[in-house]
């Protein structure tokens, strides 16, 4: 479950990355983000794969950064495929991805 | 001295293939760059890391495992740095010497002169 | 100078990427099989399908290893060693084993093997010869038939390329981060460069680590020289130093009874109490100058070699073992093994290597194809393709389509020999270069797209059958693994499946596919790669 969280902070973060980028925010959102919205996009971006990259290294010792790695992999490619092949299910794959970190963040907090 | 090879993308091959000419010395740079980056970023690679394994202060195995463990990284840097550079003549001139200072500081540790 | 760096950076990166990308191909496909190196041999070994994992494993082993020696001193007496292999997670049975007197020219004595199931202590049925995921480990830094240390070579040399591809590559792609989670689709070429951008972005710490870590594991070969000139007896000394050596008894005379292993088994507990112990080995059993080293798994540290803890086999006291906290340039060099071998990687772990894996090959694999558009899209109609253009047309036809179609060739000549075939394991592999030798003759007389939707048929036929081959050749298929949880076999039948389903869509793709015949493959072909489990 842990290694769950440590994922979707991940895709979280990456998630961040490409809204923060104007033509996929247009894209989501169908207007142009402003220039806060971006800041604190890509501040949410970083504090996630910060938090993602501690949590990895911290439980999983030697291997977490390599399991890092791989999740960083794994989540570009995920997003990639919803902003290029699914973009109307950008919202909705948000949604399930913030839910994924309460639940598996609740989960980790309370074992 | 100006290197053709900065000039002469993939996509000009067919150009280059009517300057016959330019077709021979093209291909010696070409040789002779690809030559010091594989065969004297190797001797660069090896001479130094064989230095830097016999002058480390640390146990001979940590420095053994340490500077096959750089040498890689030493090997990709020596390659990129022949192929960057503009000047065929001082990509030569420097790794040569370079290589033969280690390898004679080397010898001179050693006591092999 | 900036703007030649960046164009000889280019120049680099096209030519030292084409000049391997096929020898690369083939190290990063066998390379990626070999991930599941275990569950290959599993598969391939139909007498172990049956062994269920044990559920107290750990606490299993003492006793193991008891009736291990009770064993091995019936029966291997004599013997110069004994080996106790103890089953693993992924490997899920138990071998007992003694080293057969040396027959003459054999550098290595053969062991003769018992293999047992663990929980029922039963012989297996006898095993059918072959070389299961070591073919596919072997191959993907020994190649085959050929001399292994000239093939070392020949894969450090293209690894150090692909080194240098990736470092160029990245100092070309300037809009690396801007064009992140861009794909452009049905734009020919340039569909080409995104998928081979993005598989290299998305797993580029992956393909810099495993490039990297691949030519450290075989770095004694390429760089001998700082052992040479530290140690005066040269390599030798060095790896005396570094391997945990036995100095104490070694010189002892004369035959000796052995100790019971319970007293030395207590001393590992007492040193390590959840000790998840591997392999027993004994060295001259009987012998006063006997050793008994005790392998033990190294868990979540990044280590290779296995800490070991060495005994006397005569006294049963402690005479060598591995250092418990290891040296900064130690713990460097044994993580950059460890990491490219992920030997303990957990499930998850090494789901996400074989994603970097396939990355990887679908990265060489757009790469080497778009180099051939170009070209391609640049030739008139009226002038005829140079040679160049078509050897790489057929190069990579033949290994992007010959190497999935050879991959199920091994698994269906493995179901179909009959066990009791003479050197079954080699006519295994070699049903798998001959079919990779037949796709490649087929590559000489065509390359066009037509070519590539037949390549594409044979493949879909070929990755079905061999879940189908499974079900008629033995007791289980893929519905009875799901249902008995025998998860590693219903997997590896379910990704043939799915590589079908892939191949059939590719076949498709390239029907529908705007009928450009100078267009060695289609615009829209999926990016998803023909990778094997």
């Amino acid at each position: 479950m842990i290694d769950l969280l440590g994922f979707s902070l991940c895709l979280l973060s990456f998630n961040c990355f490409a809204l923060a980028k104007y033509n996929h925010f247009k894209d989501v959102f169908k207007k142009r983000p402003t220039e806060s919205q971006r800041k604190e996009l890509l501040l949410a971006a970083w504090i996630s794969i910060l938090l993602s990259l501690v949590l990895c290294i911290v439980t999983q010792g030697g291997y977490g950064a390599l399991l890092f790695c791989g999740f960083m992999s794994l989540s570009v490619l995920i997003i990639m495929v919803f902003y290029n092949f699914l973009v109307s299910y950008v919202k909705w794959f948000s949604v399930l991805n913030s839910v994924l970190i309460v639940l598996s963040g609740l989960f980790s907090a309370l074992n | 001295m100006q290197a053709p090879l900065h000039s002469a993308p993939f996509d000009k091959v067919n150009v280059i293939a009517l300057m016959v000419k330019s077709v021979s010395s093209y291909r010696v740079l070409v040789f002779l760059r690809f030559f010091i980056a594989i065969i004297g970023g190797y001797a660069f690679t090896s001479a130094s890391t064989a230095l830097l394994s016999f002058v480390l202060p640390i146990a001979k195995q940590d420095a053994v495992l340490f500077s096959v463990s750089i040498s890689i990284l030493i090997y990709a840097v020596v390659f990129i740095y022949a192929f960057s550079v503009k000047s065929l003549k001082t990509v030569w001139i420097s790794i040569l010497l370079s290589t033969g200072a280690f390898i004679s500081l080397l010898a001179l540790l050693k006591g092999w002169v | 100078m900036k703007d030649s760096f960046f164009r000889s950076m280019t120049w680099l990166h096209t030519w030292v990427g084409l000049l391997v990308c096929w020898l690369l191909y083939l190290i990063f496909f066998a390379g990626t099989l070999s991930f599941f190196r275990d569950e290959i041999t599993l598969w391939n070994q139909p007498a172990i399908h049956n062994v269920q994992a044990q559920t107290q494993r750990i606490e299993a082993q003492k006793q193991q290893i008891i009736t291990g020696f009770d064993y091995l001193a019936n029966h291997g007496a004599n013997s110069s060693s004994w080996r106790i292999t103890l089953p693993e997670p992924r490997i899920p049975y138990l071998i007992y084993g003694y080293a057969k007197p040396k027959e003459l020219g054999q550098r290595r004595s053969k062991f003769e093997n018992t293999q047992l199931n663990p929980n029922t202590m039963q012989e297996l049925e006898p095993f059918v010869d072959t070389k299961g995921g070591n073919f596919f480990y072997r191959l993907h830094y020994d190649l085959h038939y050929m001399d292994a240390i000239t093939a070392r070579w020949i894969v450090c040399f293209a690894s150090f390329f692909m080194l240098i591809a990736i470092i160029s590559g990245v100092v070309i792609h300037k809009r690396i981060f801007k064009d992140m989670f861009s794909f452009r689709r049905n734009k020919g070429s340039r569909t080409w460069l995104d998928a081979h951008n993005l598989s290299s972005v998305l797993a580029l710490p992956f393909h810099l680590m495993i490039t990297y870590t691949g030519m450290i594991t075989l770095i004694f070969m390429l760089f001998p020289y700082p052992a040479q000139t530290s140690y005066d007896n040269g390599m030798r000394g060095f790896f005396n130093d570094v391997t945990p050596r036995n100095t104490m008894t070694d010189k002892a005379q004369g035959e000796s009874s052995m100790v019971p292993i319970q007293s030395i088994l207590d001393q590992v507990y007492t040193k390590w109490p959840h000790a998840d112990i591997t392999r027993i080995q004994v060295n001259q059993p009987n012998m006063a100058a006997s050793t008994i080293t005790v392998l033990v798994s190294a868990g979540k540290t990044l280590r290779d070699q296995a800490p070991r803890l060495i005994f006397s086999g005569a006294t049963g006291q402690m005479v060598a073992k591995t250092d418990d906290e290891l040296t900064s340039s130690k713990a460097l060099y044994e993580s950059l093994n460890s990491m490219h071998t992920g030997r303990l990687a957990t499930w998850l772990l090494r789901w996400l290597y074989v994603l970097g894996g396939i990355a990887g090959c679908v990265m060489i694999g757009s790469g080497c194809i778009m180099w051939a558009k170009r070209i391609r899209e640049r030739t008139k109609n009226n002038v005829k393709p140079s040679f160049g253009l078509k050897l790489v047309e057929g190069l990579n036809l033949a290994t992007i389509m010959g190497l999935p179609l050879a991959t199920c060739a091994f698994f269906i000549a493995n179901r179909l020999l009959s066990p009791t075939t003479a050197e079954r394991a080699d006519k295994e592999i070699l049903a798998f270069f001959l079919t990779w030798l037949a796709v490649a003759l087929l590559a000489l007389i065509k390359r066009d797209t037509l070519q590539w939707r037949v390549m594409a048929a044979i493949n879909a036929v070929a990755c079905l059958s061999v879940p189908v081959i499974n079900a008629l050749t033995t007791n289980g298929n893929i519905v009875s693994y799901l249902m008995h949880k025998q998860w590693a076999l219903f997997t590896f039948d379910a990704l043939f499946l799915l590589f079908s389903i892939l191949f059939f869509i590719q076949t498709e793709k390239l029907r529908t596919a705007k009928n450009n015949s100078k267009i060695i493959s289609p615009s829209q072909s999926n990016n998803l790669k023909r990778q094997k489990p």
